[in-house]
């Protein structure tokens, strides 16, 4: 089931007065919701002058779009390439690689099947600050500090969850489907991909959409690993800008607006995914 | 536990037959099959998860700053951290005062907002999408925006706070106010999660039990108070439990990009040290065995959930 859609039947209230605290109560969460928000865009827009007056103005005279082209200047093309790069790896990878490995825990059958499951269980735990320091060690002795294989392949490789997810997904489809396709004579790369995969779309899109989240939004593994601004995703660089001491701020509140923009657009093609994702996963991290 | 997944409909698959292939070698085979869909995925978790663990447990028993060879110490890694090392309580009050600080928002906003957004009155929708807006946000680029709300000189926050007469605040940089700045900014990021998983949980709630208690008379509080607020028990120690998980793990972006752990340590919490004690100071057995024991925390409070959700969930 959806969480997205309210299954409550609109009921009406008999008192006024208790849908009037509702509404009062709503409009007052929104607007602490959307306060942040409301105070980047508004800042992205002011001149350089008027940015350190108080008490603050909320409405930017003039309003400075070119602030934006500045800060896109600033950032360049290459962090949001390199962002792709990486969130389009993790997606991709970590799709393929969980959704075969749930499979193959759902339905075949090999030597310390259970045992490894356990041991696939028993990392869920672990949070990933933990890993990062021998990790971090790792990558240095196989020379891939800095380089695009050293930054996606342990993020890549964090699929115990999404393993553990999918074979319990996987588990849920009915047998039978499976036993009907392999009399037909299907061998299990059909029944994965014709017959598991399909049905599984809502689920994938959701573990996608969550997946991408947090690889676009991700901080600390990148700053461990990376040194060169060449290959830096958005994320990192707008924390690097941010302490950076000669940062204007009305600059720096236009480059966090656009590196917000793909999920941001993301978020309004799919909220339901998002949804779904973190009732699904209950976001660890 | 709430997470429910849209549960597709079996829908007739077409599949080729290929005749004259017989089902039971297949079933012989089923281990090639397996190294076949389980290989890739089982080195990459032996490569970059399992090893790494069991490697960095071992690093936390030996003095490593990464140039010189490891000098093997025992125990001694996790004495200091007990016994000798003088930031230790400081970093562990910090720890425990923004997670539980956090929680009691961190998990009665939502539900407060969820159960709102139940209601169905009109514009729920649009409430909706705004109160999960925070999802787009990295921690990285909220916190930069907290940053600047809390400036001293040109904030918002002290323009706010003008308003009941209070004078302006240094919230990041006063010792006494950096964490309960810290936790505004984590409760406001959790918030949509949280709103999530209680929403899912309301909408589990059987209608006919509001009914039973409309006609016993009961009113709104009193409907929450004995229908919702038990149903969603299980649910309540859940978000209770991963919410205070997740800012006992989590809080790292926020303080690297916030404060850096300043003033004099005042927001120096457990991952930030670690962090800082592995890749700014380079002592790689310290902060492996500091890194450990967050995680028997974590593994504390997974235990205490179990426990916990034994005894007191109301089913």
């Amino acid at each position: 089931m959806t969480v997205a859609v309210p299954s409550a039947p609109r009921r009406t209230l008999h008192f006024s007065w208790a849908i009037v605290l509702v509404y009062a109560a709503l409009i007052f969460g929104a607007a602490i919701m959307l306060y942040p928000f409301v105070y980047m865009i508004s800042t992205s827009l002011k001149s350089a002058a008027q940015v350190y007056v108080f008490p603050p103005r909320w409405i930017p005279t003039p309003i400075v779009w070119a602030n934006y082209v500045t800060a896109f200047g600033r950032l360049g093309i290459r962090p949001f390439i390199n962002s792709i790069v990486f969130t389009g790896a993790i997606v991709l990878g970590q799709g393929l690689v969980t959704t075969m490995g749930g499979y193959a825990f759902a339905r075949l059958k090999f030597p310390f099947r259970n045992a490894l499951f356990v041991a696939y269980l028993g990392t869920l735990m672990v949070p990933f600050v933990v890993v990062s320091i021998p990790l971090f060690v790792i990558i240095a002795r196989l020379g891939w500090q800095d380089t695009y294989q050293g930054l996606i392949l342990p993020i890549l490789a964090n699929g115990a969850f999404g393993t553990f997810l999918f074979r319990q997904f996987f588990m849920a489809l009915p047998e039978e489907l499976a036993d009907a396709a392999t009399v037909d004579g299907a061998h299990h790369l059909d029944i994965f991909w014709r017959i598991y995969l399909p049905l599984s779309k809502p689920a994938l899109v959701a573990y996608g959409v969550i997946t991408a989240l947090g690889a676009w939004n991700m901080y600390l593994w990148p700053l461990i690993v990376l040194q060169s601004d060449e290959l830096k995703p958005v994320t990192l660089m707008i924390a690097q800008f941010s302490s950076s001491m000669n940062a204007q701020l009305n600059i720096m509140m236009a480059s966090v607006a656009i590196a917000l923009l793909p999920m941001f657009v993301l978020y309004v093609v799919g909220q339901r995914f998002f949804v779904e994702g973190i009732a699904m996963t209950g976001l660890k991290g | 536990m709430a997470s429910t997944v849209a549960a597709p409909l079996p829908e007739p698959v077409k599949v080729t037959a290929r005749l004259g292939r017989p089902a039971a070698p297949l079933r012989r085979r089923d281990w090639l099959w397996a190294l076949f869909f389980l290989g890739p995925n089982l080195l990459l978790f032996l490569a970059f998860t399992l090893g790494p663990m069991l490697y960095g447990f071992g690093v936390s028993f030996v003095d490593w700053n990464m140039l010189q060879p490891a000098r093997f110490v025992g125990i001694g890694n996790y004495v200091q951290f007990f016994v000798a090392d003088q930031l230790t309580g400081r970093v562990v009050g910090n720890s425990v005062y923004y997670a539980l600080g956090a929680l009691p928002a961190a998990v009665l906003i939502p539900l407060g907002l969820a159960v709102l957004l139940n209601v169905g009155v009109r514009g729920t929708g649009l409430f909706r999408s705004i109160y999960f807006l925070p999802l787009v946000a990295s921690v990285v680029a909220a916190s930069t925006i907290f940053k600047w709300i809390y400036a001293k000189d040109f904030g918002t926050i002290n323009q706010l706070t003008g308003l009941f007469g209070i004078p302006r605040q240094d919230w990041l940089f006063d010792e006494k106010l950096v964490i309960p700045a810290l936790i505004v900014v984590a409760v406001w990021h959790r918030i949509p999660l949280n709103i999530i998983l209680y929403l899912a949980a309301l909408q589990n709630v059987p209608r006919t039990l509001y009914e039973a208690a409309r006609i016993d008379g009961a009113g709104a509080w009193a409907q929450f108070r004995y229908v919702t607020w038990p149903m969603v028990t299980p649910t309540t120690f859940f978000v209770l439990i991963i919410t205070v998980i997740n800012l006992t793990v989590g809080g790292f972006d926020q303080v690297s990009v916030m404060t850096q752990g300043n003033p004099l340590n005042a927001s120096n919490i457990m991952v930030f040290n670690i962090w800082r004690t592995a890749f700014v100071y380079f002592q790689m057995g310290y902060a492996s065995a500091m890194a450990y024991i967050l995680f028997a925390v974590v593994l504390l409070f997974t235990a205490v959930q179990w426990w916990l959700q034994r005894r007191w969930v109301h089913y």
